[in-house]
């Protein structure tokens, strides 16, 4: 984290409640970004990304304290708290007849891709191309083993550090990056051949 | 991540240095760094295998996330402010929002003309890669003059706005046109039928725009409704050439578009080929949408549209929409056809294929639907399936597709009998079926048959494409054909005043004789030919009396392998009487055909002045032309003057036409000529014989050239090694003395160049037994020549050379064997049992020049078993020439062996034989060179 964060986050420890706004606003990209990956498939169209993390920001700031009294970094802490402004959403918006709340956020986003409709900003051949791509990826995604799984998604699709990924999954630093190595390896394997 | 990430420092230990190295190039990637993989993996050599297995991964994983991140509703919309004036244009009205931009009516105000102008997004939105091609694409659709391509003014920026000014075309796009026309209420019957003319004559202009622009080397890219335009008058226009393309990768197509875009794509667009047969299929599937009214493939989601692209054909337009003309359905069937080589090959054909429908002349396309799709599946799963057993599953496919669409029409026919003009319009769709199954079952039998020149209905407009298609031929199709034809004959029957029908019945018993003529059935194919003969009596509304003189001509050739002289020189004298006729004309497929009976005519004859039609003449007559009769006489003026005819006819053709294959092969045929008197005789007839060698000569360089050149034209391979191996010159020659070594040499050459070819063919079809029965006769013939060189040599050499005798008298012995097992033998049954008995004894005698004589009592006793039991065809009683003098032959080599036994064997199938005196001095006609030796180092019997 440079500087800043930090000195913003011990700011926000400290007692000073409107770091927070430029904390989330300097990690608005990356929450988006999760968000858009993890939001159920059934949310889609009732709910923007928008929405979920306006909703996520008014949940940080009732739950400020849990954030003082834990030693995780601001991200991994907020991001927590985003998670679980869905799943609150989800139950709002779908009703309660769901399962365990935790998976239905946590499951990969791979039956909420199948039905959207993609193609920004690409020619029609290049789409399709990418369609196969994806397709390809989501089941090799979803076939793999949860950690895996996740420690890919986490450093790729959210594009978080090792660091913050590590601090996700609650294991070590070390043992998170040799997972992301070997979960990329069996993806690899997973995907077969995939051109240079 | 914001931190840096440590490059080399103990920071971060915590992270795997793969992980690290992953990192950092992310990094790069994500900041828009262009990295090759390759390229990170150099400057890391220790980890460059690591990388270059993993960072293509994770370079789809980034695409991926690309993929997501735009499709929760994160979408860029094309921010277009409104515009009410640009640089020099006026802007008049929006025409419409398009995938690339927004398109408005405009007027160049310095010039004072209306254009369409598109405008992209503001510039901030476009690399500056993805500018520079615009403007070049631009730039190339400008230079296009076409009456059916929109004019492109040209292309520019103003205010931040890139610009591309068109013509304005006051007019409709094809796509309103479309929903307009399916919004009006069902008109008449008469509807479609004009709908179809009007849509076909847009299509044949498309095609015609589109292919002018590939001859300027553009391709459209984005073919659908949507970029053909109709203007007041009715004039079809094509629209925005290349800027699919231009706007590519990160490109400008807007996500809305991009389903419409998807639904003309070509299905092998979809792993990355596109070429101008991609645009032939998107015309296609655009007349499709403007035919039925509604879109070929439609899905919800853009997953199902790729799957059915890729997997289904689209519902078939006969279900769709009922009058709709036939041709120009198959037209726009061929032009979708899922395998971009089944399409037309270029939008030009396209185009043709449109104007012929238009000008009700014959379509190309026909014959592709049912026989297509059916062999589709045969080339699709060549993999799965073993080719014969694939070709047996087209075969019945044909069968059952045929019959069950028979029959489904027939029961509509009859329930709806009370309606008349139903059972009108289920009558037609009745022949439709009829007609579409007839050319499936045509099409089966092409592939079965393979392309065989003498099989090919070379000018029958109503046979189509030809099927690119060699697969080997199985007895057990051959079979499954037959029966299959037995079900056509009877429909044909029940169908009398079906005539397409009739003639289809007529040809494919033509077919199957031939078949069965390559497996040596002939009496099968005798009697397919004699059908076919009957059924073809019965077509009066169109002439096909070329047909059955082909026909007569297969069949003549038919009678000459079985042995009937008589019969097939009836045959090709039918034949010739109906080319001669003056109604079919002097086209040159009319006289080649002539000339070929010419031909047929004077080798029958050859035949029996050779002896082969000896017993026919009652056994009279001496040999060759040494001792002439009057009989024999005129017989060798009739083959003078059919084989005049012949080579006059043949060299009229060649001055014609001097690249004909089919021409160069009736020459070479006539060169390679032989027949009537040969060797010993007057002066005259000598001299004749140094000429002929000469044309032999000569007609041979021409076989190997046409060899060279059609490699895979099995019949001149199969002609070519009959010359070859076939040269009468052998035969003359008697036993090679120690001087003739040269010409041993020569005639060795010959032989085995012989035995390669024939192996070739035996690799192509090795069910076919004329390939089996030539292939065992070259290798009799090269025992027979092998033997000649071991007389001349000594040690080493001498026991090498017997070696490879036996080795090719094994080859000749068990093909020879397996046709006689199999029930199919060549030629007559007498020459084909004298080669396996000379086989037998030249086996023999070398084994006991070897030393081995057990193995070569074994071969005498084969050879007995072959004397002992006299099959074939005709007068069983008659004695066989060879057999006595083999006997004779055998009787010397016994004098070796000392074995009572044998010798008590010999006598017993001796008195088996019938008596001497009917014709039994050896085999006079041939100017047989051993003859008083029999059995010894005879060459090969017969030379067809």
């Amino acid at each position: 984290m440079e500087p800043t964060d930090e000195l913003l986050e011990q700011a926000l420890r400290a007692g000073d409640d409107g770091a927070m706004g430029k904390l989330i606003d300097r990690e608005r990209e990356r929450l988006l970004r999760m968000v858009q990956f993890r939001l159920d498939p059934r949310l889609v169209g009732r709910l923007d990304a928008d929405d979920v993390l306006q909703e996520a920001f008014l949940e940080a700031q009732k739950r400020i304290a849990s954030f003082r009294a834990d030693q995780k970094p601001f991200f991994v802490w907020m991001r927590l708290v985003t998670q679980q402004t869905m799943v609150d959403l989800f139950r709002r918006h779908v009703g309660a007849k769901m399962r365990a709340a935790g998976r239905e956020v946590a499951a990969p986003a791979t039956g909420s891709l199948s039905g959207l409709f993609v193609g920004h900003l690409t020619s029609p051949s290049q789409a399709a191309q990418r369609e196969e791509l994806r397709q390809k990826v989501d089941e090799a995604l979803a076939s793999m083993d949860e950690i895996d799984r996740e420690v890919l998604l986490l450093r790729h699709f959210e594009e978080l550090s090792n660091k913050e990924a590590a601090a996700v999954l609650g294991i070590q630093e070390n043992a998170a990056s040799n997972r992301y190595v070997r979960a990329l390896t069996r993806l690899k394997g997973l995907l077969g051949g995939l051109g240079p | 991540m914001s931190d840096a990430l440590p490059g080399h420092g103990p920071a971060d230990d915590a992270l795997d240095p793969l992980d690290e190295l992953a990192q950092a190039y992310l990094r790069r990637h994500r900041a828009g760094e262009n990295l090759t993989v390759a390229a990170f993996a150099a400057a890391h050599p220790a980890h460059a295998a690591a990388l270059l297995d993993l960072l293509p991964t994770l370079l789809a994983l980034e695409t991926c996330k690309r993929e997501r991140e735009t499709s929760t509703g994160g979408g860029r919309t094309l921010a277009m402010p409104t515009l009410e004036r640009l640089g020099d244009f006026r802007i008049v009205r929006e025409l419409g929002r398009g995938g690339m931009g927004v398109v408005f009516e405009a007027v160049q105000e310095s010039l004072g003309r209306r254009v369409a102008l598109k405008v992209l997004p503001q510039a901030a939105l476009l690399t500056e890669r993805q500018l520079q091609r615009f403007r070049r694409e631009a730039h190339i659709a400008a230079q296009l003059h076409h009456s059916h391509i929109v004019p492109v003014f040209g292309s520019g920026e103003s205010d931040g706005f890139h610009w591309y000014a068109m013509q304005y075309i006051a007019g409709q796009s094809l796509d309103r046109w479309r929903e307009d026309e399916a919004q009006r209420p069902p008109a008449g019957s008469g509807a479609w039928r004009n709908r179809a003319r009007f849509v076909a004559r847009l299509g044949a202009e498309a095609a015609e725009a589109l292919h002018h622009a590939h001859q300027h080397g553009t391709l459209h890219r984005d073919i659908k409704p949507g970029n053909l335009l109709i203007d007041q008058d009715g004039h079809l226009w094509v629209t925005d050439f290349g800027l699919a393309k231009a706007l590519e990768e990160e490109g400008l197509t807007h996500s809305g578009d991009l389903l419409g875009t998807l639904q003309y794509m070509a299905p092998e667009q979809f792993g990355g080929h596109y070429d101008q047969r991609s645009e032939v299929y998107a015309l296609g599937v655009t007349l499709y949408e403007l035919l039925a009214l509604r879109p070929a493939y439609r899905a919800k989601t853009r997953s199902e549209l790729l799957e059915s692209i890729r997997t289904k054909a689209p519902t078939d337009l006969r279900t769709l929409c009922s009058d709709l003309p036939e041709d120009l359905i198959l037209v726009v069937e061929k032009a979708i056809a899922r395998e971009p080589q089944d399409r037309y090959g270029d939008a030009e054909h396209f185009a043709r294929d449109l104007q012929a429908f238009l000008d009700d002349r014959p379509i190309a396309a026909r014959k592709q639907t049912a026989v297509g799709h059916l062999l589709r599946w045969c080339r699709r799963n060549r993999a799965m399936a073993a080719l014969a057993a694939a070709t047996t599953f087209a075969v019945l496919a044909a069968a059952i597709y045929g019959w069950t669409m028979y029959g489904i029409t027939a029961q509509a026919l009859a329930n709806e009998k009370a309606a008349v003009h139903r059972a009108e319009q289920e009558s037609i769709q009745k022949e439709k079926n009829l007609r579409l199954t007839m050319s499936a079952f045509s099409g089966v039998f092409d592939t079965i048959v393979g392309q065989d020149p003498l099989l090919a209905f070379d000018e029958d407009p109503d046979t189509g494409e030809a099927v690119v298609l060699t697969p080997v031929v199985r007895p057990q199709n051959v079979a499954v054909l037959e029966r299959i034809l037995e079900f056509y004959d009877a429909f044909a029957t029940q169908n009398e005043a079906n005539q397409s029908l009739r003639l289809e019945t007529a040809r494919a018993y033509r077919r199957v004789a031939a078949i069965q003529g390559r497996f040596g059935k002939f009496d099968d194919a005798a009697s397919a030919y004699e059908r076919s003969l009957e059924r073809y009596q019965f077509v009066t509304e169109r002439d096909v009396s070329r047909e059955i003189a082909a026909v007569h001509s297969e069949f003549g050739q038919l009678e000459q392998r079985r042995g009937n002289m008589a019969a097939a020189g009836e045959r090709f004298r039918r034949a010739l009487q109906i080319l001669d006729s003056p109604n079919l004309g002097a086209s040159r497929a009319v006289r080649r055909e002539r000339a070929e009976v010419h031909l047929q005519l004077a080798r029958s004859f050859g035949f029996r002045g050779m002896g082969g039609g000896r017993a026919e003449r009652g056994g009279a007559g001496g040999p060759g032309v040494a001792g002439p009769g009057a009989g024999l006489r005129a017989e060798f003026e009739a083959v003078q003057k059919h084989l005049q005819a012949a080579r006059e006819l043949a060299a009229e053709l060649r001055a014609e036409a001097p690249d004909d294959p089919e021409i160069q092969a009736l020459e070479a045929r006539c060169l390679c000529f032989r027949g009537g008197g040969r060797g010993r005789g007057p002066e005259a007839i000598r001299d004749l014989a140094t000429r002929r060698d000469q044309q032999f000569d000569e007609g041979l360089a021409m076989f190997r050239q046409l060899v060279a050149n059609h490699p895979e034209t099995d019949a001149y391979r199969f002609e070519l090694c009959h010359v070859l191996a076939g040269d009468p010159r052998l035969l003359t020659r008697g036993r090679w003395r120690p001087e003739d070594g040269a010409a041993l040499a020569r005639e060795l050459a010959s032989w085995q160049e012989a035995r390669g070819h024939a192996d070739v063919l035996l690799a192509r079809q090795p069910d076919f037994a004329d390939y089996r029965a030539l292939r065992a006769r070259i290798g009799l013939g090269l025992a027979g020549l092998l033997r000649a060189q071991a007389a001349n040599e000594v040690g080493e050499a001498q026991l090498a050379t017997q070696h490879t005798i036996l080795a090719e008298l094994r080859t000749a012995n068990s093909l020879a064997d397996e046709l006689v097992e199999a029930g199919s033998v060549q030629v007559d049954d007498r020459g084909f049992a004298a080669l396996r008995l000379a086989a037998r004894l030249v086996a023999a005698q070398t084994l006991v020049d070897l030393g081995d004589l057990n193995a070569a009592k074994a071969e005498v006793r084969a050879g007995l078993a072959i004397v002992n039991t006299p099959s074939g065809v005709g007068d069983r009683s008659r004695p066989r020439w060879f057999d006595r003098a083999s006997l004779d032959g055998v009787q010397r080599l016994l004098d070796r062996f000392a074995d009572p036994q044998l010798q008590a064997e010999v006598e017993a199938v001796r008195a088996g034989l019938p008596p001497r005196s009917e014709g039994g001095r050896g085999e006079p006609g041939r100017g047989e060179p051993g003859r008083g030796e029999p059995g010894r180092d005879r060459p090969p019997g017969t030379r067809r």
